[in-house]
């Protein structure tokens, strides 16, 4: 079944190569000047004393993987199953309602990895090399596990909404409290404590807290792995039940 | 003769409004099984029904003997559908995506090139299958549609308008293979064209606002006309007073006027005398009498109201 998806994967990128491969160079380029090198005149050192910028790395990466996944699922759970009824022939393939957003939301996660990769490599370029070679293979570990969180909070919204004011909208309000909720750009001891301490147990903040952990004091949080994965597998769970609902079968 | 599908008391609602009225019929397996009826009869939403699009609201459909709805995945396997509209994905070739559809089924690469080589070429969309569907015209997509749902080698394909956007070449490629399959496969199809229903059904069900109103043959169905016959009857000049005076034959029914023609029914040929009779002052250029088809029965105010 998934190679099935795969090779769908695979033919759509291939049709649209270019504006791939352009976009996932731009985007690190505009991400690192309007956000970071700004930041970095302001913040200057996380409160553990890591230079900003080396601290904000991890978080651009995921900025990075949010925008190559979210055109994908945006696309197939939203435009294409409103506009064109595309997803409806899929839907009389044997397979299950779970398999179907499994096997889709799986390969625009592969497919925004290589979209990670990429900008990995201009963000390398562009700043102060922060880590060793081993550390950027720990962040596509996690870039994997925080896509398959934000991945079916997009296939949601996708799902439950069939206006594009609304859908917008909702991506629009979800990406800001991703952005300054996550612990992405900014650290929660900035906000106030009872905010922060709210933030920091949702399921990205914790997933962001555990690659900081590891990747500049070596200390391995078990938690901050489990604990998105198995988010994100219910989530699978409630996302199949939900497309099997709005597609009345 | 098998049971290919079987309906039992299936509905529809959408909201308060009856789309599908508690519907019962059985379909023999390898019949050709023609649905017709007025826009917003539910033919559409009986496919996509019967095809497993939409969950019946109550009612049961067995396929081959398998409730559709707790062995779904089997069912998956006998049944096609091809939809009245394209639903390829316009970023994806034709072949890809009937591959795609393919391999979600399952079926071996093989095979699977096989069957899209040889469907395509029958149905003469080969040039086509490297092209993208964006712009593409509505007929080879419809096309490609079908050859979609063949690859999957279905025993019952469902087919909502299944020429529809074709040219003459088009439709007769596909109704060529549809023929060939008859006898082999069940095929139920839901179609506005009433010639190519005509020429091509083994049975006809007719739907009213979401009810079977006729179920039989093109024969069975005819003989609710009751032998009317149609007649047309060109004159040099049909004047209001010579229309209405026509028109008030008592053995007339349901005349109307295009030009200076005259139209109308009338249950028996008598009826043709009867107008010429009253015509006799007035210049005739040409006459016809037809036997009532479908457009008649589906048209015409009298047959309308025998169905209700």
């Amino acid at each position: 079944m998934i190679s099935a998806f795969l090779k769908r994967r695979w033919w759509l990128t291939q049709n649209r190569i270019l504006t791939t491969i352009s976009s996932a160079l731009i985007i690190p380029i505009i991400l690192y000047t309007t956000i970071v090198s700004v930041l970095n005149n302001v913040i200057v050192h996380s409160i553990d004393e890591i230079p900003y910028e080396h601290w904000a790395f991890p978080g651009l990466i995921m900025i990075i993987a949010t925008i190559g996944l979210f055109p994908l699922l945006y696309r197939d759970f939203f435009d294409l199953r409103i506009h064109r009824h595309i997803l409806q022939p899929i839907t009389l393939a044997p397979v299950t309602k779970i398999e179907i957003v499994f096997g889709i939301v799986i390969t625009a996660i592969i497919e925004s990895l290589s979209f990670v990769i990429i900008g990995m490599a201009v963000l390398i370029i562009l700043m102060p090399n922060p880590l060793v070679w081993y550390q950027y293979l720990i962040i596509l570990i996690y870039v994997v596990l925080y896509n398959g969180v934000i991945a079916n909070v997009f296939v949601t919204i996708g799902l439950v909404t069939d206006r594009v004011t609304m859908y917008m909208f909702a991506v629009l309000t979800f990406l800001m409290f991703i952005l300054f909720g996550s612990g992405i750009l900014v650290e929660f001891e900035f906000y106030p404590s009872s905010l922060g301490s709210i933030f920091a147990n949702l399921p990205t903040s914790v997933l962001m807290h555990g690659l900081r952990s590891l990747l500049f004091f070596q200390r391995i949080d078990w938690f901050s792995l489990i604990y998105p994965l198995l988010i994100a597998v219910a989530w699978f769970g409630v996302n199949g039940l939900l497309f099997k609902y709005k597609s009345k079968q | 003769m098998e049971a290919s599908v079987t309906l039992k008391k299936v509905g529809k609602l959408a909201g308060d409004r009856t789309i599908l009225a508690g519907m019962s019929f059985g379909v023999e397996r390898g019949s050709l099984v023609a649905i017709i009826g007025d826009n917003d009869s539910g033919k559409s939403t009986l496919l996509r029904v019967l095809a497993g699009f939409e969950k019946p609201d109550y009612g049961n459909i067995y396929v081959h003997g398998l409730d559709m709805v707790k062995r779904r995945a089997e069912t998956c396997r006998i049944i096609a559908y091809v939809p009245h509209e394209s639903d390829f994905d316009p970023w994806l070739t034709i072949e890809q995506n009937i591959r795609f559809i393919g391999l979600l089924h399952k079926i071996p690469t093989h095979k699977l090139d096989h069957r899209i080589s040889g469907y395509s070429e029958r149905l003469g969309i080969s040039e086509f299958l490297e092209e993208n569907t964006g712009g593409m015209s509505l007929g080879i997509q419809k096309r490609a549609l079908i050859v979609r749902a063949l690859v999957q080698e279905p025993q019952v394909l469902v087919i909502d308008e299944p020429t529809a956007f074709m040219d003459a070449d088009g439709s007769r490629m596909v109704w060529e293979l549809l023929m060939e399959m008859h006898g082999e496969r069940t095929i139920i199809y839901a179609s506005q064209n009433l010639r190519e229903v005509e020429l091509a059904n083994d049975r006809i069900l007719v739907l009213h606002h979401g009810h079977m109103a006729l179920d039989g043959t093109l024969e069975k169905l005819l003989a609710t006309t009751n032998n009317y016959h149609q007649f047309h009857i060109e004159f040099e000049k049909l004047n209001d007073d010579l229309y209405q005076k026509l028109a008030n034959v008592s053995t007339v029914v349901n005349p109307s006027r295009v030009g200076n023609t005259f139209h109308f029914y009338g249950r028996s040929r008598r009826a043709f005398f009867h107008v010429l009779k009253k015509a006799t002052d007035a210049v005739q250029l040409d006459f016809t009498v037809d036997t009532l088809g479908l457009n008649d029965l589906m048209d015409s105010k009298y047959a309308r109201k025998g169905m209700e």
